[in-house]
């Protein structure tokens, strides 16, 4: 019984993947990317962390790119600072993150460290065409 | 016979507020998350903090009175194994008193930062203050030095470990007293005093060579790294909470049972409503940071900042972990020093105590204001001060608790209190020779 439910998944596996590609290398997890586009709907922020998920009261690092919603999206905006807060809690991090910006619209925050499970929201400065401006990413640490 | 029928009797008839406790899948995850204890982290910026010779050594050395000034203290005058690793007084006193209850050492090689305040950002680095503070031990780097090179067998057992130790120091530049057993003069006291450049131990300080004061520094350091190594076995042994744990992760009655429904009510709420585990978190239940709970002013004591100057002494310790001491100052848990900040809410803030163990070590809070576990849940349940420094933090509400909630608080508190240490973790070796 136990050789034919292998049997089964086996085949199963074969022409699942057979659906998919030929490749049998196992498949790399996409990096959990969070977006939020800027208010005049122009440029969008995906933010991915390092490490992803999110850990729970240790350092973790933010990368954000910005990312032209439109052909004619305008002039880039600028990530300005990167910080973090518990608002049902009033209370931020402990770390003040280290800010560097790349090339090209990317950007690095290190250091971030949330000590305490529950609701976080990650705000971005923005400066806009249109001006300066605060993106949040929500996130709940389990 | 009889105890048969009351056994019968309590089987049929649970006693009122006894009935089994039924945990959701929520409450058992929380409670799951909080046990089994594991081994403390690694240490990169001490070479020696799993070597048991460094162990042995620091040991030693934690019980030796010889590093204090008057020869009368060690640092388990205050850390005593009898008492929970501390002192069951309010606040500090050794050579006077001091203005903070003395913390347990008990699973303090899993903490990211060393004091209420967190000055330190290792043990290492931690075991050289109270050697030094004129309110505690009131000795020195320099007396601790000598008193390493002076004593045969410490000697030995430090060169095999760190290698050679400088020839100046076995000479006996004593304070003139003379030493209790052989009559010789103890060794004198020097080590920096930046605001008193006229104190007699600075002056010594001032007196050694540039090159003499950093081979001292770097023996102090090593006798830091020997403490580090020894106090990473005092750690938490398994308690009922923790077989309860267990108990709930297979689904083992008996196991369950570890602990008294009172408890396990009590349990319910620390993982549950309470929000405890908010910041008494993970199987240390404590999250290693630091907290402004909103305790109120404290006849006799000063006012204090706690962690707000906390960080601007741990950036600037030349023993911190990106120091020239330490054996790894690219070391990725240097990083705290990098990240760490000073916010306004910062102030008067201390760091949350491991509750592992925590019957044991009485009285509570950082400057021991309660008597008893039992005061200290009422605290919670009421809130009833105005912060005397800073502003409480409003991740804390009051829980307005019944008094048979605050006493199931209690009796899981009490849950936490481990396996007895063996013995020979409690008092000095007799001999240095490896275990
Ligand atoms: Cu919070």
């Amino acid at each position: 019984m136990r050789y034919l439910v292998l049997a089964f998944v086996l085949t199963f596996a074969i022409l699942l993947s057979g659906c998919q590609s030929a490749s049998p290398a196992p498949p790399v997890p996409a990096p959990t990317e969070r977006r939020q586009a800027t208010g005049d709907g122009l440029w969008e922020i995906v933010l991915t962390t390092d490490p992803d998920p999110i850990p729970s009261n240790e350092h973790f690092h933010v990368s954000l790119t910005l990312v032209p919603k439109t052909k004619d999206a305008g002039p880039r905006p600028e990530i300005e600072a990167v910080d973090a807060y518990m608002p049902d809690h009033r209370h931020g991090m402990r770390t003040q993150p280290r800010f560097v910006k790349g090339a090209d619209g990317r950007y690095r925050a290190e250091g971030l460290l949330f000590h305490m499970s529950g609701y976080w929201e990650i705000f971005v400065a923005v400066k806009t065409a249109r001006g300066q401006e605060g993106l949040v990413f929500p996130v709940t640490l389990e | 016979m009889r105890a048969a029928l009351l056994a019968l009797a309590l089987l049929a008839f649970p006693a009122a507020g006894d009935e089994p406790v039924e945990f959701t899948p929520e409450e058992r995850k929380a409670l799951l998350a909080l046990s089994p204890l594991p081994p403390p982290p690694k240490s990169a910026t001490n070479r020696v903090a799993e070597n048991p010779l460094a162990a042995r050594l620091g040991q030693f050395l934690f019980f030796d009175t010889r590093l204090s000034s008057a020869g009368d203290l060690s640092c388990a005058t205050c850390h005593d194994p009898a008492k929970g690793w501390s002192d069951g007084r309010e606040v500090a006193k050794g050579k006077s008193e001091t203005t903070r209850h003395t913390q347990s050492v008990l699973n303090a090689a899993y903490q990211r930062w060393l004091f209420w305040d967190g000055r330190a950002d290792s043990l290492w680095a931690q075991a050289g203050k109270p050697i030094e503070d004129p309110r505690e031990m009131a000795g020195s780097r320099l007396r601790t030095a000598r008193v390493v090179a002076q004593d045969r067998a410490l000697r030995k057992a430090y060169e095999k470990l760190f290698g050679a130790l400088p020839a100046f120091l076995a000479q006996t530049e004593g304070d003139g007293r003379p030493r209790p057993g052989d009559g010789r003069p103890r060794p004198g006291d020097g080590r920096p005093v930046p605001l008193e450049p006229g104190h007699p131990h600075a002056v010594a300080w001032a007196g050694l060579a540039e090159r003499d004061r950093e081979a001292v520094d770097r023996v102090y350091a090593n006798v830091g790294k020997a403490l580090d190594a020894f106090q990473r076995l005092v750690t938490s042994r398994p308690a009922p909470f923790d077989t309860f744990v267990a108990g709930l992760r297979a689904n083992d009655a008996a196991q369950i049972a570890a602990l008294g429904a009172s408890a396990q009510r009590g349990a319910r709420i620390f993982a549950g409503r309470g929000g405890c585990t908010l910041c008494h978190s993970g199987p240390l239940l404590s999250d290693r940071e630091f907290h402004n709970i909103g305790l109120g002013p404290r006849s006799g004591l000063p006012l204090d900042a706690g962690r707000l100057p906390g960080i601007e002494l741990v950036r600037g310790d030349p023993f911190n972990g990106r120091g020239r001491f330490s054996d790894d100052r690219g070391a990725r848990e240097n990083e705290k020093l990098d990240f760490v900040a000073a916010k306004p809410e910062s102030i008067g803030e201390f760091r949350t105590p491991s509750l592992r163990d925590v019957a044991r070590s009485a009285p509570y809070m950082h400057d021991g204001r309660f008597a008893r576990l039992k005061d200290v849940v009422i605290f919670y349940s009421t809130l009833p001060d105005l912060a005397a420094v800073g502003h409480r933090e409003e991740t804390l509400k009051r829980l307005r608790l019944s008094g048979a909630e605050v006493d199931d608080l209690v009796a899981f508190l009490e849950s936490l209190t481990g396996e007895d240490l063996p013995a020979y973790l409690k008092s000095q070796p007799s001999s240095l020779a490896s275990p």
